[in-house]
This record gives C-alpha cells, structure tokens and sequence, in this order.
C-alpha cells in the first residue's frame, strides 16, 4: 500500500507544472517608486540675531518680540549614492520682522527690524534610515551662504529708514520623521498620482554668520530654528 | 368625628393671621443714581461709604404697611429689637436705640429721610460719628410704636434689613515705578485688596534732576489737594499709561491710590519720579554707541516698503518652478 501511494506521487510530481504561479493574475507587482529629484519645505520659527548685541533683545527695544521666521526652500538632487542618500542643493528664501512699541512714544510709534535672507547651499540628505532600515527618520546636513537684506524703521534724522545687506555663511542641521509609516497605502497612491515620495514634518536648527565676516556689514549674525513641513518629489 | 371636625374649624377661624411686617422700599441716596436695598445688604454690592457719611448723604426710605393705629416710627439697631425686653433692659447692649422717630399720622405709608450718620449715632456731629466705626453691617429695626414699652407682635409693627457700611479704603498701592518717555510713561504698582480703580495724580516738577520728589504735596497720603488726576485707571489692573507733561528735560512726581467698590479712596502710594526724556529708535541706540559697527555709516537710506507681498509672490513663484520641473522630468 505504501509502496503504491508513493509511486502516485511521483507521478503527480513530475506531471505537475514547473511555475504554477505564470498566470495568477492576482499576483501585485512589487511597487516602485517615482524619481525623486527635487524637495520642499514650508518653515516658520524664529531668528535670534545676537551679533547685533544686547540693545536690540532688550526691553526697549526688541526683547517682547519673538520675532516670526518665514521660509521656503526648494532642493535639486541630481542623483542617489547607495546607503549614502541623496545629495544636491538648494534655494532658500526666508523673512524675519522684530515689530514693537516704541518706548515713551507716542500711542502707535513702533520700532521695526527686517531680515529678507536669500540662500543658496549645497545639501545632503541621509535617509538611509528610512530607506534600508524602515526607521522614517532622516538627517539633512545643509551649508549654505546667506545673502540677507535688512532694514530697520526709524532710523536716524539723516538717514530715516537704514537698509543694507550682510553676507555669511549658515550652517544648519535638519531632523525629520518622514510620514509615509503612517498611511502607506495613501503614500503610495500621493506618489502614484502626483509623484510625491515623500512628506515629512522637521525640525532644523541654524546659525548663520551674515555680517561677521566681511568688514562694514551689519552684524546680523545669530542663531535659529525651523520647524514645518517637507515633501520630496 | 363631627367634634373634632368642629374643634378644627372653631381653631381655623380663631387662629390669628401671620403678622405682615412693615415693608420698606429705598427711593433713592443722596448722589446715587439707583440703588436698591440690596445694594446696601453687603460690603461686597455698593455699601455706604465713609464720603457719603461726611458729606451728609440721606438715604430715603419709604415704609409701607404700616399699623396707623400706632403713633411713630422709631429706628434701633443690633439684634432681638423686636422684643420689648431687651429693648428696654439697659444692662444688655445687643439692640440700641438711634433715638429716631418719625410720626406715622395715621398713615400706612410712611416716607422719611434719614442721614447716614445718623445710622451710626444722631447724638454726635457727623465726622465723629463717621469716624466712629469701621466697615460694618449693622441690623437696622424700624419699629411702629406707641411708647417705649409698646409690644410689636401685630401686622405692620416692625421691619429689619442689613445696612453694610465700608469706611475702609483699599491699602496703598506698593511697588510704584514709572518710566521716562518722550511722550508717554508706563506706570506700574503692585496692587493691594480688592480695588475698583485705581487714580493716578501728578505733580508737574515736583522732582529734581536726580530722582528725588521735592513737592511736599504728597506729604498728607490721605489729600489729594493740589494735585492732578491724570489717570482714572480701571480695576483690578497693575499698570497703566500716562502722558508726560512739559518740556523735555522736566522732571515730575506721581502717586498711585486705590478706590473699592463703596468709593472709599485709599492712601496715595509713595511718590515716585519720572522724567521726560527724548527716546532713541532703535538705530540712534545701536549706532549711537561708542563701538558702532561701521555698517551704520555705510547703510544706505530707503523709503520702507512693505516686503511682505513680494516674499510672498517671490516664494509662490519657486513653487511654481518647481513642480514645471517636476513636470518635466517625469
């Protein structure tokens, strides 16, 4: 009896088909995923000048004003080196104002201070993290050379509205924690549909050195942070 | 069953009705706009106040339901003044007699004008009378009699209400400090108590050069004679805004007060100084220093236009980049 059954298998195993899966159709090819060249951010948080000193964060002056940061930047990444990320440059535009009362003026007098920073940089995003290892956390070191525009209303009798530009170079760091693990599906289908890879939420923390380095600038330089929301596609 | 039944009707009929008191309404007190009774109950609504005391305010009362068949109304204060016992018992000190009494006339309403101090004591001149209590509620009992000994158990005989009387102002404001301006100086105080606003009076060069107050005007805390309100600041608050009055260089003593709820002002606070000064911008500070940066002599002059709308159109257009990129390359 036993002799015979496995005899009958034998049959059954060579007369069985080689691949049994070629025409599953329910069978999902493995998804992959669209090119991913460019990256945005959308940033607020705030600047500190400090290289312009103690009167300018005191109680007089600016020191009751957190002063709002506003960025955007937009990242160019030419290519990918494996297990090492994704590494290009960049553009950034970003606007801070210090606005408050001016002390023992008159009712609506103010003091304004203005920043308008151009930047272009050169960037490395590490997510070999996220990409290797599934862990959505990505690391972006940036270095960038800030072109900033400040002016400051009221100025002087002389000279009622100062204005002028500081020139230095930013360091900054960026942490972020990608968000594709929180819906994989719609990820996917953001990629699919608009060539989205990517979205994260980040926190960035910078210094820049505008106005340090080049003699006759406005020491505008100091230290800040961003926090917001970035897309790579 | 038919007796008792009888017994209960003959107790009905024969059972004295529940004795309605004297009612009394307020028309109205001296320098108010309205008030209500209630109003005067606590020291915590609108109580009598000490200037309403010593400026001689009447408090007009109206007293209705009122027994005519009993000759006068007649005002105590304290506690049990209803009972002719205690009224007349000299050794006991709860219920005392104000000494006022109003005709009735045979009437059953009864309009009368009584002082403020004369709430307190009517044999006394009225600053001693106000002076003699501090913030307090008294019982008042109107009672409708014919003598002294008169009973009051019957309808329309007796009335009582609270008066709440508050002759404390609130304590001085502590802390006091005010800062130089071109135009415009920051007042700040700790306050004290519950205050319903605090006043803030100015002495024009009542300082000298080096901060210290030289008007004897702020000597008595509890006058404000001479002195100039510059500032009705509602409570509670700890700061508020004045103008600096004078030229440039003058130098000027204030003092804040507290005033509760009945009106009552507090003492002033200690005098401080402040001087009108001219203020920097921002820039006339920064450059102003010895170590200016060489940047505020180079710095060129603009008109100041808003930047706003163009960062704005200026970020939407790299967006706009891009996604054509983008586009592109897909």
């Amino acid at each position: 009896m036993k002799r015979s059954l496995l005899a009958m298998a034998l049959v059954l195993g060579a007369a069985a088909p080689a691949s049994a899966d070629v025409d599953d159709w329910t069978d999902v090819p493995e998804f992959s995923g669209s090119p991913e060249h460019f990256g945005i951010e959308l940033r607020v948080g705030m600047y500190r000048p400090e290289g312009l000193g103690d009167r300018f964060f005191s109680g007089d002056y600016f020191g009751g004003d957190i002063g709002p940061h506003l960025s955007a930047q937009i990242h160019y990444f030419p290519g990918r080196i494996q297990y090492l990320g994704l590494f290009g440059f960049g553009f950034s535009m970003g606007w801070s104002q210090w606005d408050t009362e001016s002390p023992g003026g008159m009712e609506g007098d103010r003091n304004v201070f203005e920043i308008l920073a151009l930047q272009p940089m050169v960037l490395w995003r590490f997510d070999t993290l996220a990409r290797e290892l599934n862990v959505p956390v990505v690391i972006t070191p940036k270095l960038g050379w800030d072109f900033a525009r400040w002016l400051t209303d009221p100025g002087t009798t002389a000279n009622p509205s100062p204005e002028g530009w500081s020139l230095g170079p930013r360091f900054s760091a960026k942490l972020s924690l990608e968000l594709d693990f929180l819906e994989p599906r719609a990820a996917r289908q953001l990629d699919e549909e608009w060539g989205i890879n990517h979205s994260e939420v980040f926190v960035e923390f910078y210094y820049s050195m505008a106005g340090d380095l080049i003699s006759g600038e406005l020491p505008i330089a100091g230290w800040g942070w961003a926090a917001g929301l970035g897309f790579t596609f | 069953m038919r007796s008792l039944a009888l017994v209960a009707m003959t107790w009905l009929v024969a059972a004295p009705a529940f004795a309605q008191e004297i009612t009394v309404t307020l028309r109205g007190v001296t320098g108010r706009t309205s008030v209500d009774l209630s109003d005067l109950a606590t020291t915590n609504a609108a109580p009598l106040s000490y200037d309403e005391c010593t400026s001689g305010a009447t408090i007009d009362f109206r007293f209705t339901n009122v027994d005519q068949n009993r000759s006068q109304l007649h005002v105590y204060y304290g506690a049990n003044c209803e009972m002719v016992s205690v009224r007349n018992d000299t050794t006991d000190t709860s219920c005392v007699d104000l000494g006022l009494e109003y005709t009735i006339d045979m009437q059953t309403q009864v309009d009368v004008d009584i002082p403020v101090s004369d709430l307190i004591d009517p044999t006394v001149p009225v600053t001693e009378a106000c002076d003699s209590i501090s913030s307090t509620t008294r019982t008042i009992f109107v009672l409708a009699i014919d003598n002294p000994t008169s009973e009051v158990g019957e309808a329309g005989q007796q009335t009582s209400f609270p008066l709440a009387f508050d002759f404390d102002g609130p304590s001085a404001p502590t802390e006091v400090n005010a800062t130089n301006g071109e135009n415009r100086s920051t007042v700040t105080w700790t306050s004290t108590g519950q205050v319903t606003r605090y006043e803030v009076y100015l002495v024009e060069d009542g300082c000298d050069a080096d901060g210290m107050v030289t008007t004897d005007l702020f000597d008595d805390a509890n006058s404000v004679t001479g002195l100039t309100l510059v500032k009705e600041q509602a409570g509670p608050a700890s700061s508020t805004t004045i103008d600096i009055p004078g030229a440039i260089g003058s130098h000027h003593a204030i003092a804040v007060r507290g005033v509760d709820n009945a009106m009552n002002p507090g003492p002033l606070s200690t005098p401080v100084c402040v001087s009108k000064v001219n203020v920097d911008t921002f820039w006339d500070a920064y450059c102003g220093s010895a170590d200016a940066p060489e940047a505020c002599s180079s710095s060129c002059s603009v008109s100041a236009t808003p930047r706003r709308g163009a960062l704005l159109a200026s970020l939407a257009a790299l967006l706009a980049l891009a996604f054509v990129a983008r586009r592109r390359n897909r």
